[in-house]
């Protein structure tokens, strides 16, 4: 049931501007965050013995979670319920025999699987970017061989779950408000909030959009947090908010009147 | 197939779009539904299908009750409410296969409806190029994909040409004459209704006025029957007819309309107009069409 509604998904999504907002959103970091140490490639050599790889890795995603990935979260999100308004669908997609549960479902799933399409990407472009760097200027050592690859799959893996919470509840705000342009100048309001509470204020960590600045790129140099399984609180925070906010959403979903 | 008991639902509180409406739909009928613009019509299309829910009453679909188990109903229904829901950067074809992969339909069943429809040769084109009437025709043509038992039909024919609607018209009677589909058609075009549905219902404001076949809403109304008088000075005899005997409808030009429920006052009106000097042509009843019917019923 709920593949159907993801092939579905797909099938509306694969001729529009979302899978390059996808494609475009992973790469674009990487991409000049390559640009910047290509010309000022001096300042970036590491000490000896040091890896090249850890600066690229963290400053790559840092700025990705901090700058471009909530962004991106809130458009695709909006993006993917806006053709759902625009071509005035809900009235034909609530009486297909699936279920609104399998629907909505579906639809929270596509899009947690864009953002992993888009993370992946980020990351995989992150490594080419690296190597490239690596057989230009060899002094970045930024060879595969010293690849962190348990790094990078940890880390990819925090990003990615940090954003559940922006994804989701942003979702929910989709659902319950028709006008996609509302949906995204709250979340973008809610986000530059986010930026400036995390400065100082001491429950930010608590504010799921703060959460993916949150994450400790340097290992734990900043306060220590709470961990468990490898998985930080703002990992933890972001699952709980996404889980309890996507079953608010379902509860009224199933409710909603269509107009 | 379908039946209605005692629906209420209002979008504020107080005051009921729908107030205690109930009809039947009969197994293998085209049944019209009728009612002015802002009567209800679509707001009980919505209720049928599960979109909104009643304050109270109870709807079922194929003897499934939509309260409890609406998935269950909607695997044996299409519908098509108010304007068609197309995504304009797919074709034709592409829409219909979305659907095919909700319903988890054949693929094969795509090239089918489109002739049923008359798209055959727009497959490939995106939707957001067709004209209304095409995209009604495609919405028509997704609501029969997964061939379902009953249809319910919202507006069909707008948007649609002569042509088109005598096309679309003879695809409904088909699929009921010929397959058995159970139609629930909602429309405006009162002509079309008669030419194509057995059973009706009409609703004003919400409300139940008449169930049943075109037949019996005829007879009926045979005791508010309307006439047509022709004669020379319609002002003036309106206001004897008016005034004496039975309400004048209306004066225009050399003809008044005036109804009664009593055959027998004719010759007193005849006598009445004849007395004062007013020159009469003809007299004649009103056809008893639906729209007279529906006009007569409503008012």
């Amino acid at each position: 049931m709920l593949k159907k509604v993801i092939k579905a998904e797909w099938m509306k999504a694969r001729h529009s501007f979302l899978p390059w907002m996808v494609i475009l959103g992973g790469l674009f970091i990487p991409v000049v965050e390559g640009l910047i140490y290509l010309f000022r490639w001096a300042s970036f050599v590491p000490e000896a013995g040091a890896n090249g790889w850890d600066t690229l890795l963290s400053t790559c995603m840092g700025l990705s979670a901090g700058l471009l990935f909530p962004f991106l979260v809130i458009l695709m999100v909006a993006f993917n319920h806006h053709v759902e308004y625009k071509a005035n669908a809900w009235k034909r997609l609530l009486v297909i025999p699936l279920g609104r549960t399998t629907l909505y479902g579906g639809k929270w799933l596509f899009l947690l699987l864009g953002l992993l399409v888009a993370t992946l990407i980020q990351a995989a472009g992150i490594v080419l970017v690296g190597l490239l760097l690596g057989w230009l200027k060899p002094a970045l050592a930024l060879q595969l061989t010293g690849l962190p690859f348990g790094f990078l799959t940890l880390y990819t893996l925090r990003f990615y779950i940090t954003f559940f919470a922006i994804l989701t509840i942003q979702f929910v705000l989709n659902v319950l408000i028709n006008n996609t342009l509302v949906t995204v100048v709250v979340g973008v309001f809610a986000y530059v909030l986010s930026m400036v509470l995390v400065q100082g204020w001491a429950y930010a960590v608590y504010d799921p959009y703060a959460l993916p600045m949150l994450i400790d790129w340097e290992n734990a140099t900043r306060t220590p947090m709470f961990q468990w399984m490898g998985l930080y609180k703002p990992e933890w925070l972001s699952l709980l908010y996404s889980v309890l906010i996507a079953w608010g959403g379902l509860a009224f979903f199933k409710r909603v009147p269509v107009r | 197939m379908i039946t209605v008991e005692n629906l209420t639902f209002s979008y504020s509180k107080g005051i009921n779009v729908i107030d205690d409406l109930s009809f039947r739909v009969p197994e293998g009928s085209i049944f019209g539904f009728l009612g002015a613009n802002g009567s209800g019509k679509t707001t009980t299309i919505r209720l049928m299908l599960g979109l909104c829910r009643p304050e109270r009453g109870r709807i079922q679909v194929n003897g499934i009750d939509m309260k409890e188990n609406p998935s269950a109903a909607y695997a044996s229904v299409g519908a098509l409410i108010e304007h068609p829901s197309l995504y304009g950067s797919l074709t034709a074809e592409e829409n219909l296969f979305l659907n095919a992969t909700y319903y988890g339909t054949a693929p094969k069943r795509i090239p089918e409806v489109l002739g049923l429809v008359g798209l055959g040769h727009v497959a490939n084109k995106k939707t957001s190029s067709f004209s209304l009437g095409m995209k009604q025709r495609l919405g028509l043509a997704l609501s029969l994909l997964h061939t379902p038992e009953l249809l319910i039909l919202d507006e069909p024919l707008n948007g649609l040409d002569p042509k088109g609607i005598a096309e679309i018209r003879d695809l409904l009677l088909r699929l009921s004459k010929e397959e058995g589909r159970t139609i629930f058609l909602s429309s405006h075009l009162l002509g079309e209704i008669e030419s194509t549905c057995d059973t009706i219902c009409i609703i004003d404001k919400g409300k139940h006025l008449f169930s049943g076949s075109i037949d019996a809403l005829r007879n009926n109304m045979v005791h508010k029957k309307r006439y047509k008088i022709h004669c020379d000075r319609p002002k003036e005899a309106c206001a004897l007819v008016d005034g004496a005997l039975n309400p004048c409808l209306s004066d225009e030009g050399t003809e008044l309309l005036f109804q009664t429920e009593d055959i027998e006052r004719l010759p007193e009106v005849v006598r009445c107009l004849t007395d004062s000097g007013i020159r009469l042509y003809t007299l004649s009843p009103m056809q008893n069409n639906l729209e007279e019917l529906y006009l007569t019923l409503t008012n």
